[in-house]
C-alpha cells in the first residue's frame, strides 16, 4: 500500500471495492472503457488503478475488514463500509454528502466529458448502497454528490447498535521524529524501561 | 505494582520536592490497590479478611468506578475473575490523572505523569510544542509507529504483546487474541485508560466502540499490521 499522503488532506479509498464503486460508475456513465480523471492533479486511470486519491472534501473511505469466513460469527465477519468520513457530517444522516473534485487540468482533453447531472446506479458495497451523482461542465468533472451511503443500521453489529461510522485504516509504519514518551502495553519495570528509552534514543535520532 | 514512573515538568522552575509528593501520593495508591503486594487492602479484600463495610473510603470510591464503567462498557470492563476483585485496569488511569491534579495545585503548567506507557499530558513540551507521544510498534519494541502530539489529553495503550495474553474478555471468559494493541486518547488519562482495557477485550467492533463514544479517539493495531483508527483520531497527528 502506498504511503498515506496529509491525512488531514486526503483520504485514501483502499479497499477494492471501493475502488470498483468509484471507476465502474464512472465507466458507466461516462462511457467510456478507460476513463483517465485528473483528480488532486493525480491521474486516476480505471484500467489499472489500486487507490484513487481523493480530496478530504470528498467524504468518504471504504473500510473492507478481513475477519473469520465463518459466516456464522455475526461479530467479525468481513465488512464493508462506505460512511462520511468527515466529523461535521453525521455518520447517519440522510443529507447527501458533497464531494468536491477538483476538476481534470490541461492535460485532460477538454469535452472528454458530455456535460449534465449523471445520478449512477445504485451500488451495492457489501453491506448496504451506495449512490452518487456526477455534475459535467465544459467537459469536465466537476462535482460528485454522494445521495446514499449505507448506515449500517440493520446490517451489521455494533456494540451499542448505534450507526457504526467507517474509520480509516493504514498499514503501520516505523515513524521517527522526536517524542517525549511512548504509549505501549504495560510491562515489567526493568523491560519498559529499556524499551522506553530505546525508543526515545531510535526517534531522535532522525 | 512494580511500574516505572515517569514526572517530567516543563515549566521555567520545578522543584524536586514536588516531584517526590507525587511518588509519595502514587506510592501510597501502590500499597492499597497493588494486587501484588500480600498487605494491601485488596489482597486482603481478596483474601476475606476484610468485609465490604469496613472497606477505606478510597477502596470504595475506586470500585464504585469500576461498577460505573462496567455498566458503560456493556461488561467489557470486568474487575471480578477467578473469585477475585483486580481493578488496576481502573487505578492506574486514576492514579496518574490525579498525580497530575496535584501538580496542577502545585502551580505547574506544562508536564507530564507516565507510567508505564499510560500519560497525563498538560500544557506544552519545552519546545513550547504538544507533547509527542509515540505509540509503540507491537511488533518490535524498540519501534514507534505513530506520533501523536497532545495537549491536555491522557494517552493509554492495551495490549498483549509484551505480556502475553493478559485482557481477559469478561463475557467469553477468554484470552482477547483479535487484536494486538489498542491507544485511546482521552480527555484525561482517569477516561483513556479505563476504557482502553474493555474496548481492546471487545476485539475488532472496540474501535467502533471508541468511535461511538464522544472524547475518546483510538488507534487499533490488528495482526495483520494494518491500523483502523477513529475519525477524531488525526487532529493529533502533525499536519507534513
Amino acid at each position: 500500500m502506498t504511503k498515506f499522503g496529509p491525512i488531514t488532506k486526503y483520504f485514501q479509498i483502499t479497499a477494492v471495492v471501493g475502488v470498483f464503486v468509484g471507476l465502474a460508475f464512472l465507466r458507466q456513465i461516462l462511457g467510456y472503457n478507460n476513463v483517465q480523471a485528473n483528480i488532486n492533479n493525480q491521474v486516476v486511470n480505471s484500467a489499472t488503478p489500486n487507490s484513487l486519491v481523493v480530496p478530504m472534501s470528498t467524504p468518504f473511505t471504504i473500510n473492507n475488514r478481513r475477519g473469520e469466513d465463518d459466516e456464522d460469527d455475526e461479530d467479525f465477519r468481513r465488512v464493508a463500509r462506505v460512511t462520511p468520513v468527515v466529523t461535521a457530517l453525521p455518520v447517519s444522516s440522510a443529507t447527501p454528502a458533497t464531494v468536491a473534485v477538483i476538476p481534470p487540468t490541461a492535460s485532460a482533453q477538454s469535452g472528454q466529458y458530455r456535460d449534465g447531472t449523471y445520478t449512477g446506479q445504485i451500488a451495492d458495497a457489501y453491506y448496504g448502497n451506495v449512490q452518487v451523482q456526477l455534475v459535467v461542465g465544459g467537459g469536465k468533472i466537476t462535482k460528485v454528490n454522494v445521495l446514499q451511503f449505507p448506515n449500517d443500521n440493520g446490517t451489521s453489529r455494533s456494540i451499542n447498535n448505534q450507526a457504526m461510522p467507517i474509520l480509516q485504516q493504514e498499514v503501520i509504519q516505523v515513524q521517527s521524529g522526536n517524542i517525549n514518551a511512548v504509549s505501549g502495553a504495560s510491562a515489567s519495570s526493568q523491560a519498559f524501561s529499556q524499551s522506553l528509552n530505546s525508543a526515545i534514543q531510535q526517534a531522535k535520532v532522525v | 505494582m512494580g511500574m516505572p514512573v515517569v514526572v517530567e515538568i516543563a515549566d521555567k522552575f520545578a522543584d524536586v520536592k514536588d516531584v517526590d509528593d507525587v511518588f509519595e501520593y502514587l506510592r501510597a495508591i501502590d500499597e492499597r490497590f497493588s494486587t501484588y503486594k500480600e498487605l494491601s487492602e485488596i489482597s486482603r479484600i481478596n483474601r476475606g479478611e476484610i468485609l465490604p463495610d469496613q472497606y477505606s473510603v478510597e477502596m470504595k470510591n475506586i470500585l464504585s468506578l469500576c461498577e460505573k464503567t462496567k455498566q458503560e462498557t456493556e461488561g467489557f470492563f470486568d474487575i471480578n475473575f477467578n473469585g477475585k476483585l483486580d481493578p488496576s485496569g481502573l487505578v492506574k488511569g486514576f492514579a496518574i490523572n490525579e498525580a497530575s491534579k496535584l501538580l496542577t495545585a502545585k502551580g505547574y503548567k506544562n508536564f507530564y505523569v507516565e507510567i508505564a506507557g499510560d500519560v497525563q499530558t498538560v500544557g506544552l513540551n519545552s519546545d513550547n510544542q504538544p507533547w509527542a507521544i509515540g505509540i509503540r510498534n507491537p511488533f518490535n519494541e524498540k519501534e514507534v509507529i505513530k506520533i501523536i502530539n497532545v495537549s491536555n489529553r491522557g494517552v493509554a495503550t492495551s495490549g498483549t504483546y509484551i505480556r502475553g495474553n493478559h485482557i481477559i474478555n469478561p463475557i467469553t471468559k477468554k484470552p482477547a487474541t483479535e487484536i494486538i494493541s489498542l491507544t485511546v486518547i482521552g480527555p484525561d488519562i482517569y477516561e483513556a485508560d479505563r476504557f482502553a482495557t474493555p474496548a481492546f477485550a471487545m476485539g475488532l467492533s472496540g474501535i467502533d466502540w471508541l468511535e461511538n463514544r464522544v472524547g475518546l479517539e483510538g488507534y487499533l493495531i490488528s495482526h495483520d499490521k494494518h491500523a483502523i483508527f477513529t475519525t477524531g483520531f488525526s487532529q493529533y497527528l502533525k499536519n507534513i
